[in-house]
């Protein structure tokens, strides 16, 4: 008896601790869980639930005030929808201008801001990023007040003898003038990338090809443009994505119009949930959004041959 | 020349970049009436009658 008591006293502390330690174990394996569970909880309330829930309702319709099950009904419906095609059409207008006009900008901005012969680098980079920090909102009405016809920039045209022109209720300077807005406020934000990723390719690559003899836009074009491939990549599919949804600019600017030509996907998607409280057929087109984004991104990812 | 040149057009789009701002501040300062009187200002005296 006294033995298995001695025996028992001599187990006890290797059992408690082993029992410590896999108490240690689990906290240390639960603890990191505890700290991400609020943000988690967060997101899977705030962003998953929508998400599935929108997948669902662009199943559905809108009858006499409550959803029911239609199927495929408001895909069929989007794709013989006039407006909606209307508003794909004049996004991926702006989407095939707008974008290169604005990258090209804002590289060739970014490789003279870091020129080694420029001083005030400071206050140039300051100028061009001002309006990325502006509301969109409030630039979209400064840019309103400028287009008017009885505006700034007519009154210019006039004086210089070229003559007024119908910023926002002509259907082509209406678009023309939402790139001019949009090329505006978003040059300095991709100069600034631009800058960065600049400002990290190696001086050595520079110096071996000056002394091979090459020239300025060989090197730009050599050495330049290669190391900022993935970078450049990373901005035209934030460009595009950024004009897929592209809503503040054309609500403010010309509210779509003249005669739709300056509605986008992002604007029609508005209207028809929030003007009209068909939310079925606003998810179908918010999800249709989705998949054209990851279409695009797809090919961006492919012409670029960037696999990582 | 070469660093001349950088400077004009650097100035150039900074000006173009921030004239909206200028704008913004004369739109905040003035009424709408007079936003156009200004503008006809900037673009030719005659017009000011």
């Amino acid at each position: 008896m006294s033995t298995k008591i001695v025996e028992a006293n001599s187990m006890t502390p290797k059992v408690e601790g082993r029992t410590k330690m896999k108490k240690h174990v689990w906290r240390k394996k639960i603890v990191p869980y505890i700290f991400i569970a609020p943000s988690v909880i967060f997101f899977s309330i705030f962003m998953l639930y929508p998400i599935g829930y929108s997948f669902v309702m662009s199943f559905q319709t809108s009858v006499g005030g409550e959803m029911t099950f239609n199927g495929l009904e408001n895909y069929r419906r989007l794709f013989n929808d006039a407006i909606f095609l209307k508003a794909l059409k004049n996004t991926f207008i702006i989407l095939a201008v707008q974008v290169p006009i604005m990258l090209f900008l804002a590289l060739i901005l970014a490789v003279l801001l870091h020129s080694s012969l420029l001083k005030w680098k400071a206050m140039f980079r300051v100028s061009f990023f001002l309006p990325a920090v502006t509301s969109l909102v409030a630039y979209s009405i400064i840019f309103s007040i400028m287009l008017m016809n009885d505006g700034l920039m007519n009154q210019l045209l006039e004086w210089i003898g070229i003559g007024s022109i119908p910023w926002l209720s002509h259907p082509f300077w209406a678009k023309v003038s939402l790139i001019l807005a949009m090329t505006w406020r978003w040059v300095g934000y991709n100069m600034v990338i631009y800058l960065a990723a600049l400002q990290n390719i190696s001086e050595d690559l520079y110096e071996a090809a000056s002394i091979d003899g090459a020239s300025k836009v060989r090197q730009f074009f050599s050495i330049t443009i290669p190391q900022l491939k993935p970078v450049i990549l990373f901005t035209a599919i934030l460009s595009t994505i950024g004009t897929l949804q592209l809503f503040d600019e054309p609500y403010t600017l010309t509210k779509g119009g003249p005669s739709d030509e300056t509605l986008t996907i992002g604007m029609y998607l508005y209207q028809t949930g929030f003007r009209y409280f068909d939310f079925g057929y606003a998810s179908t087109i918010a999800y249709v959004i989705v998949v054209l984004i990851a279409i695009l991104s797809f090919i961006q990812f492919k012409v670029s041959g960037d696999e990582r | 020349m070469k660093k001349m040149s950088l400077y004009v057009t650097l100035t150039i789009g900074a000006l173009i970049s921030l004239f909206p701002f200028y704008w913004a501040f004369i739109g905040a300062t003035n009424e709408s009436g007079k936003l156009f009187f200004k503008a006809a200002f900037i673009c030719s005296r005659d017009k000011i009658g």
